[in-house]
């Protein structure tokens, strides 16, 4: 198998395992670009809307992939899973001995025509699939779920809506995964403005799927969470009124 | 072994790290010395101590003998790894005491394997009928110094094993200054592993800089905690 086949993946999940980078690796890459950014800037808001516009990107394309994933009907992506697993297999038996396999191959390429088979008649799924969110809360409800859980493995620690404030909402991650290793008791304000990544990565999904909002990270410690972060999102009043009108009634 | 104090040197022979584990109380395992009585160095004393040590250091790989270095390929200098020293043992703690993880290090402990010892011609060990004092060098340079307060019973030699090359190490097996060397090297390693994370991954951190972290500060105190 090719050392990195990062550009041939399917979009769709697949294999055993889920796909996973070191975490050293990318905390080591993360303090580099955050090291860099600081540099670059003037002033601690130009740092953070710089590397606001980093996550941004990135959640453009998380809110594209993942939605992508989540309207493909189960039984495909399972199908799709096992696939992965005999391709992956039969590629490493191909490399070592490629004469005496034949009826592996054979089994496979049925099976690769059987999905495209499949594939192909995703058509009548179509009223199946699942819709656009609409609602605040349920496109919340998908990023403190589904977007946390493809970048970090689990969903964030928590969900809350302000008291007493339509626009505002808070999503909760009591370790947060890239800045784990940066203080936040030594400089409250540098701490809060590494978070700014993330804060774009949900600026970007919201803001791509007609939620705009503003997004700012706050340092909020606990005894047993020193590094807990507050990620408060404050929706723009158009998206409120837009709700009102239309789910209020209802 | 008790470690009263940890340090790390730069490769140029800065203390960039100090801390210091005394308490006021009576050791318990060791009741005749208290821990108040030593210890009275100030930052400065220390900076001293610490430049001292690294030009020892550098002098004491000058020395080594040469028929040792010309024997260096036939030296094993794998520390073997001793399991969950300065972390907690699944086995014996309580599933709601663990912590849950550490770092970016997956597993229940730093690291499982045998490692390999920079340290091929530095000092390594310094014995004294106070205090003994353990050093690890990473392969970048950087010094890891470990002062214990258990004394080798009298008989093994302290004077003998000041320079020593980590020779003895690999052929005294079993002895127990070879057993204190070795759980001080993987405590040590440790610590290399938690400066990796805190300190190396902090965006703020200049390079050969004394480390002011709080989070580090915590994991290095949680090391010595679990070290029984």
């Amino acid at each position: 198998m090719p050392a990195s086949r990062i550009y041939d993946h399917s979009l769709l999940p697949h294999g055993k395992t889920q796909q996973e980078v070191s975490l050293s690796v990318m905390t080591l890459l993360y303090q580099e670009m955050i090291q860099r950014l600081y540099k670059q800037s003037d002033s601690i808001e130009h740092f953070q809307s710089k590397l606001n516009d980093v996550g941004y990107r990135l959640g453009v394309n998380v809110l594209e992939l993942l939605n992508y994933r989540a309207s493909v009907p189960v039984s495909i992506i399972s199908k799709a899973k096992d696939l992965g697993n005999t391709m992956s297999n039969s590629n490493t038996v191909i490399t070592n001995n490629s004469t005496s396999n034949a009826p592996t191959t054979s089994s496979n390429a049925s099976t690769l025509s059987n999905f495209i088979d499949e594939f192909n008649s995703l058509g009548k799924d179509i009223p199946r699939m699942k819709r656009r969110d609409l609602q605040i809360i349920d496109i919340l409800q998908f990023i403190h779920g589904t977007v946390w859980s493809y970048l970090f493995g689990h969903v964030s620690s928590d969900l809350v809506k302000a008291q007493g404030n339509e626009t505002e909402y808070r999503i909760i991650d009591n370790e947060p995964q890239w800045t784990q290793f940066i203080s936040g008791a030594r400089n409250q304000l540098h701490y809060e403005s590494c978070n700014y990544m993330l804060c774009g990565v949900i600026q970007g999904f919201l803001k791509e799927s007609g939620f705009p909002c503003d997004v700012s990270a706050h340092w909020q410690p606990s005894d047993e969470q020193p590094q807990r972060i507050v990620f408060l999102i404050q929706f723009h009043q158009q998206v409120v009124a837009r709700e009102q009108l239309r789910y209020s009634r209802a | 072994m008790g470690i009263e104090a940890i340090l790390i040197i730069n490769k140029s022979g800065g203390l960039i790290y100090h801390r210091s584990f005394t308490s006021p109380q009576v050791d318990p395992s060791n009741p005749t010395i208290t821990s108040t009585t030593k210890h009275t160095l100030n930052s400065n004393d220390l900076l001293i101590l610490a430049s001292t040590l690294h030009s020892v250091f550098a002098i004491s790989s000058q020395i080594t003998p040469k028929a040792l270095q010309l024997s260096q390929s036939n030296i094993n200098y794998t520390i073997p790894y001793h399991p969950y020293v300065g972390v907690a043992n699944p086995q014996t703690t309580p599933k709601n005491n663990m912590p849950t993880k550490y770092g970016s290090f997956k597993g229940d402990d730093y690291f499982k394997e045998p490692f390999h010892n920079w340290n091929k011609s530095g000092l390594k060990q310094l014995s004294t009928d106070q205090f003994t004092m353990y050093i690890y060098q990473t392969m970048t340079g950087l010094k890891f110094v470990a002062i214990s307060s258990s004394v080798l019973p009298s008989g093994t030699g302290s004077g003998e094993n000041n320079n020593n090359a980590g020779a003895n190490t690999v052929n005294i097996n079993g002895s127990q200054y070879n057993m204190g060397s070795q759980i001080a090297d993987n405590l040590l390693r440790k610590v290399y592993c938690v400066y990796s994370d805190y300190v190396m991954k902090d965006p703020f951190y200049s390079l050969e800089m004394p480390i002011k972290s709080d989070l580090f500060d915590d994991r290095v105190k949680s090391l010595i905690d679990h070290l029984l």
